[in-house]
């Protein structure tokens, strides 16, 4: 049966509705437009000791790799036995989840290299500290402060 | 400056003053040769001490005195004892900051103390290194 122009007018239309129809849910689609927006969901800050966590544990990545390259750097055990001491103290009061294992360090070629690299870190891991401290409500900063000064002393002890 | 801080304050002066009378017991038993880092550890406690005083007469509280004297907490007799005194004083004056850090919400003050705190750490684990059979370094100073 030949089409006739009416029937055609009634596809052409169908289809221009159809079109207009998918443009409309189309134009619908982001939920923004047609309804009020949802307030955006903030999550909570992140405690900042996790990020002093993480610098602990990186650091003692890095007393992992000197003391295994050089075993004999003078009071380098006994230095990451604090660093050590000061993760269970940091995870225990910001609820830090599970460590992941830090990313490989490589030791210097030298003695005197792993001694100044040490020497830097422990500046750097002293200044992030003493900040912290002084950021930190009344309740932290007493840890905070007496890890600032163990890790400035462990200087003393780096040469 | 709250009552507690002022409290806390005091206590630190009070510990600075031991530490300078300590000083003077420490010098005394030291040769001539190895008198410089008593001479600049009494010094940097005079100088807390001051700073103390000062800030308190600011925020008109009378600070502490001095007492009249102290009891050495073993006797001391010679280079080694003197050392070991040195060392004594040096953790006491941590631990007198630390306690401050803990009630010392203004952030001038706290710098103050964090940073005693970690001079004192400092000297203390130095004076410790000269003692045989002392720990050298500590987790935690001022605990």
């Amino acid at each position: 049966m030949p089409l006739t122009r009416r029937r055609l007018l009634i596809r052409s239309l169908r289809a221009v509705g159809g079109g207009l129809a998918l443009a409309g849910l189309t134009a619908c689609d982001p939920p923004g437009r047609s309804r009020p927006a949802p307030r955006p969901h903030r999550p909570p800050a992140p405690d900042p000791l996790l990020g002093l966590v993480a610098a602990e544990e990186a650091l003692l990545g890095q007393y992992d790799a000197i003391l295994a390259a050089f075993p004999l750097v003078r009071a380098a055990a006994a230095i990451r036995a604090d660093h050590a001491a000061h993760v269970a103290a940091l995870r225990a009061l910001s609820h830090a989840p599970a460590a992941s294992p830090p990313a490989a360090v490589r030791a210097p070629g030298t003695v005197a290299g792993a001694v100044a690299a040490l020497r830097a870190a422990e500046v750097s891991a002293a200044a992030r500290t003493t900040a912290a401290c002084l950021a930190a409500p009344a309740g932290r900063a007493t840890l905070l402060g007496s890890i600032a000064a163990c890790e400035s002393a462990h200087l003393v002890l780096l040469r | 400056m709250t009552r507690v801080e002022t409290a806390a304050l005091q206590g630190v002066l009070a510990a600075e003053h031991a530490a300078v009378w300590g000083y003077g017991v420490v010098g005394g038993h030291l040769p001539a040769t190895a008198q410089d880092p008593a001479r600049q550890a009494d010094q940097a406690h005079r100088r807390r001490r001051d700073t103390l005083s000062a800030l308190l007469a600011a925020r008109f509280a009378t600070p502490v005195a001095a007492a009249p004297d102290y009891d050495l907490p073993f006797p001391v007799a010679d280079a080694l004892s003197a050392r070991r005194l040195a060392a004594h004083l040096e953790q006491g004056t941590a631990a007198a900051w630390h306690a401050a850090l803990a009630v010392l919400p203004v952030a001038e003050l706290r710098h103050l103390a964090v940073t005693a705190l970690t001079d004192a750490a400092i000297r203390a684990l130095q004076w410790r290194l000269t003692v045989p059979g002392e720990v050298s370094t500590v987790p935690f100073p001022g605990t």
